[in-house]
């Protein structure tokens, strides 16, 4: 006898992004699911980030995804902002951030008194891009020493973020990347994903990406800001 | 490297969907449709849901899985076409603005039941 179930796998897992949605959207926060390789500079980019939009007055917290450690949330200590280090296992656990460990985190973090909200997920360019969690933006920080390849590696990755940073471009003149090529393998995977240059280290692009953050959370009809007083 | 997760996911889902009186046990096969665009394995997920059903009382049961293809329409001239290779560039006019239309998502689709599958209050207690 067969029985027809119809059911979406990931079921409770969207539910609950659903619910950090509404409660981003309850209070003004402008969520972002930072994703990237390890090492591709997602925490020191998170600094000069946080440390801009600080300047403009804007309001930032972090959940600081990783499999184990406290070295990111310690890293970020100086900014003088709510940071929830949400750990998967103190001896390393899940691929990715998930919708459940982001609604705990939530309770850890004054909600009223934040503009920006920044998921830090853990290193890995698969599995996080698999996994709706509320959030407004997706973002995929690539960066230069990984070569040109990634895109067509890790396709859904490309697919799903609707922005790519191309990180440590100071990097450039010392690597065998050739940023045509690597523009290319990005555009056959995803045409219509912008593309934003930026080295944490000399500053540069950083400016760019947080008009480009000012203006997403602006104009993010989820958070209905352009008819408010709100910044 | 997720699979696990999926795997359990699929045994809930299909524990919820059981009709009254039937155990797990009685479950011959589960199956699942799985978009080509996803970040699964499918190797990995059938081996963690065998590694998984017999504790979750699925005893019998095997996994079959659907692997679907990845089809998008074109916004700019209204091709639907099937990807072979993750080029998302319209095969018709080259257009990047294409729309996936399937082959993205995680769905459990039916379950089969063997012949015996219904049983009465009484033989609950074995």
């Amino acid at each position: 006898m067969k029985i027809p179930i119809v059911r979406n796998v990931l079921e409770e897992s969207d539910a609950l992004a659903r619910r950090n949605h509404e409660r981003f959207a309850e209070h003004g926060i402008y969520a972002v699911n930072m994703m990237s390789s390890p090492g591709a500079g997602k925490t020191t980019l998170l600094i000069k980030t946080i440390t801009e939009l600080k300047s403009r007055g804007f309001r930032c917290g972090v959940i600081e995804g990783d499999i184990t450690s406290t070295i990111d949330s310690e890293r970020l200590m100086p900014l003088a902002i709510p940071v929830v280090q949400a750990n998967t296992s103190p001896f390393g656990g899940d691929c990715h951030v998930g919708s459940h460990l982001v609604a705990s985190a939530l309770e850890m973090l004054p909600l009223t008194d934040l503009d920006f909200l920044f998921i830090e997920n853990i290193g890995n360019l698969v599995c996080p891009a698999e996994f709706y969690l509320g959030e407004h933006l997706k973002v995929v920080v690539l960066s230069t020493p990984e070569g040109e390849d990634k895109p067509l590696k890790y396709p859904l990755m490309f697919r799903e973020c609707r922005l790519c940073l191309v990180s440590k471009i100071d990097l450039l003149p010392h690597l065998d990347v050739n940023m045509m090529t690597l523009r290319n393998h990005i555009e056959q995977v995803n045409g219509e994903l912008p593309i934003l240059m930026v080295s944490a280290k000399t500053g540069t692009g950083v400016t760019t990406w947080v008009d480009w953050l000012e203006n997403a959370r602006r104009t993010e009809p989820a958070l209905n800001l352009e008819l408010s007083s709100d910044s | 490297m997720h699979e696990g997760y999926l795997a359990q996911c699929i045994l809930n889902h299909a524990r919820a969907a059981l009709p009254v009186n039937c155990l797990p046990s009685k479950v011959d096969s589960l199956l699942v449709r799985v978009g080509k665009l996803d970040a699964v394995s499918l190797d990995a997920l059938q081996f963690m849901f065998d590694a998984q059903k017999n504790e979750a009382g699925f005893v019998g049961a095997r996994l079959e899985i659907e692997h679907e293809d990845v089809i998008c329409a074109c916004r700019s001239c209204g091709t639907v076409s099937t990807l072979d290779q993750p080029i998302f560039i319209c095969p018709q006019c080259a257009s990047p603005e294409l729309t996936v239309e399937s082959g993205r998502g995680i769905t459990l689709l039916e379950m089969t039941l063997t012949e015996e599958s219904i049983v009465n209050e009484n033989s609950h207690s074995s």
